[in-house]
């Protein structure tokens, strides 16, 4: 009889640890507005490099990155760092500059003239398995990533920023884009400069 | 009694390796202590959709061609493969072309079907393989089966014809040499110079180079572009240290601000080597010094720059 007892309590406490480790890392989302089943994160302390190549007065890079910056650390509450131009192994790499000099980088795959800016994790690994529903969401570390916006595309002042933006939050881990074009995670050349709390909440959920 | 002992040891073990399955478990799900790269590369891109005419500004190369698949190389960078069938713009060299975005291609892609693509060609000194860029990844491609099919085709066409000058070409000259031969570099180095290597400016996940910050100390051919004499120099990685001055060859960079690249692949020279060939051993003699002037702004005063531009211009 005790024996029995003993195999019973045996069974239950391994399916309930198999149960638990599993659902314990997979979560269950509550919100999704990408057209892609990827999402990432960084710590919640990312350091920030950034290279202005091209140094025009006009190309209201830092000022771009520095809206961007404020904006996706309220969302997520991180605190990614100043900007600093010499802290090359900065997890967050942004670089500014025509779309010649980004070219020459050698750090991006082929970009076309209509683009504007361009996201590229250097390091990245699938760390956990989550659900929309019945979809299934691949969760993935991030631990490096470089960005462009390029400044000879004929983007306006507010195309700037929404670029840098937009490129941002791929760093931080918002892969594919948004269908709704008053998304900044739209993709596409747009004039809006403030994250909208769908696509704050797709992130944030992550990063909680 | 002796029953009860024997008992309860291996439901202790067990229990315990239970809890530890589970800390390793959810351990490795979620923190990772490795640094791994990616398997495949993701890239992001944002951009604006290109009208046909300028679709065909932007190719070198249009052709409908059969998609064949599509293989990794060592860095992540997905180069997917293409068989031409009917070329509307350019020559090929090769059966194969090579196409690279980074945008997923073989979700949009069927094998043994034929799309039409548009192409630019991508000339680099650091590449071994002839690459094309896949223009306008993220549109639906077309097919024979879709119904815009002919109409794009007779579009292109008279795009086309309507400036066939401007289409005749088959991309630009290439600005560097696959050559050995130094007569040959030198015919191909637009600049010339002795530069200090000062820092690493970034290093490439997809190929193997390093772009690093470099000072002039003397001009050997040419002077900088620009007037302070910091360059940006993409080499091959491991071929320079921080620090120490070399005879680099490079390519004509004419924008304001470039980042040079070199016009072979032998064209970076410790000094000591450069007096042993003679060409250079020449160029060095009649070298001039230069005196390169930092250029270090703070954020503050890159901002106050933008801002006052944002006040004098306003913003659209």
């Amino acid at each position: 009889m005790k024996k029995k007892s003993i195999v019973r309590f045996l069974i239950v406490s391994i399916a309930a640890t198999l149960a638990l480790s599993s659902t314990v890392s997979a979560k269950n989302l509550s919100y999704w507005s990408s057209n892609c089943y990827d999402i990432g994160y960084m710590n919640k302390s990312p350091s920030l490099y950034y290279k202005k190549m091209d140094s025009s007065s006009s190309f209201p890079f830092l000022t771009a990155i520095q809206q961007g910056r404020s904006q996706w650390n309220s969302a997520l509450s991180t605190s990614i760092s100043n900007p600093s131009a010499t802290n090359t192994s900065a997890i967050m790499q942004f670089y500014g500059g025509t779309k010649q000099q980004i070219k020459s980088l050698g750090c991006f795959v082929y970009v076309d003239d209509g683009g504007a800016g361009a996201t590229i994790y250097t390091s990245e690994n699938e760390s956990a398995i989550h659900y929309y529903g019945n979809q299934r969401i691949i969760e993935h570390k991030i631990w490096g990533s470089k960005s462009a916006v390029l400044s000879d595309v004929g983007l306006s002042y507010n195309n700037c920023i929404k670029t840098t933006m937009h490129e941002m939050g791929h760093a931080l881990g918002w892969y594919g884009h948004a269908s709704n074009s008053s998304f900044v995670m739209y993709q596409g050349r747009s004039s809006v400069t403030t994250l909208k709390s769908g696509e704050k909440n797709h992130l944030s959920q992550i990063y909680r | 009694m002796k029953n009860k002992i024997n008992l309860k040891i291996p439901v202790i073990i067990i229990a315990v390796l239970c809890c530890m399955t589970a800390i390793f478990f959810l351990y490795e799900k979620n923190v990772p202590q490795k640094l791994p790269q990616p398997k495949r590369i993701v890239q992001h891109t944002d951009g604006r959709e290109l009208s046909l005419e300028e679709m065909v500004d932007n190719a070198t190369h249009i052709t409908d061609a059969e998609y064949i698949g599509y293989e990794v190389d060592e860095y992540g960078v997905a180069r997917f493969k293409f068989k031409p069938v009917n070329t509307i713009m350019g020559t090929f060299d090769s059966d194969i072309i090579y196409a690279v975005t980074g945008e997923k291609l073989e979700e949009k892609c069927t094998e043994g079907k034929v799309y039409m693509i548009f192409l630019e060609q991508i000339d680099s000194v650091y590449s071994d393989v002839q690459q094309y860029g896949f223009i306008q990844p993220q549109k639906k491609q077309l097919t024979a089966e879709d119904d815009g099919w002919q109409k794009q085709h007779d579009d292109v066409k008279a795009i086309l014809e309507s400036n066939p000058q401007l289409y005749q070409n088959d991309g630009e000259e290439k600005t560097f040499t696959l050559s050995n031969d130094m007569d040959e570099i030198l015919n191909c180095s637009a600049h010339i110079f002795k530069v200090r290597v000062d820092n690493v400016f970034t290093e490439s996940t997809i190929a193997p180079t390093t772009v690093y910050e470099c000072s002039v100390t003397a001009t050997l051919k040419s002077k900088p572009v620009n007037d302070n004499g910091n360059l940006l120099i993409n080499m091959f990685n491991d071929t320079v240290e921080v620090g120490k001055e070399y005879i680099v060859l490079l390519s004509d960079a004419q924008e304001s601000a470039p980042v040079y690249t070199l016009s072979s692949r032998n064209s970076v020279y410790t000094p000591e080597e450069a007096e042993q060939i003679p060409q250079l051993k020449e160029l060095l003699s009649n070298a001039e010094e230069y005196t390169t002037v930092p250029d270090n702004k703070t954020n503050e005063e890159i901002l106050a720059e933008e801002q006052a531009y944002i006040e004098e211009h306003g913003i659209e």
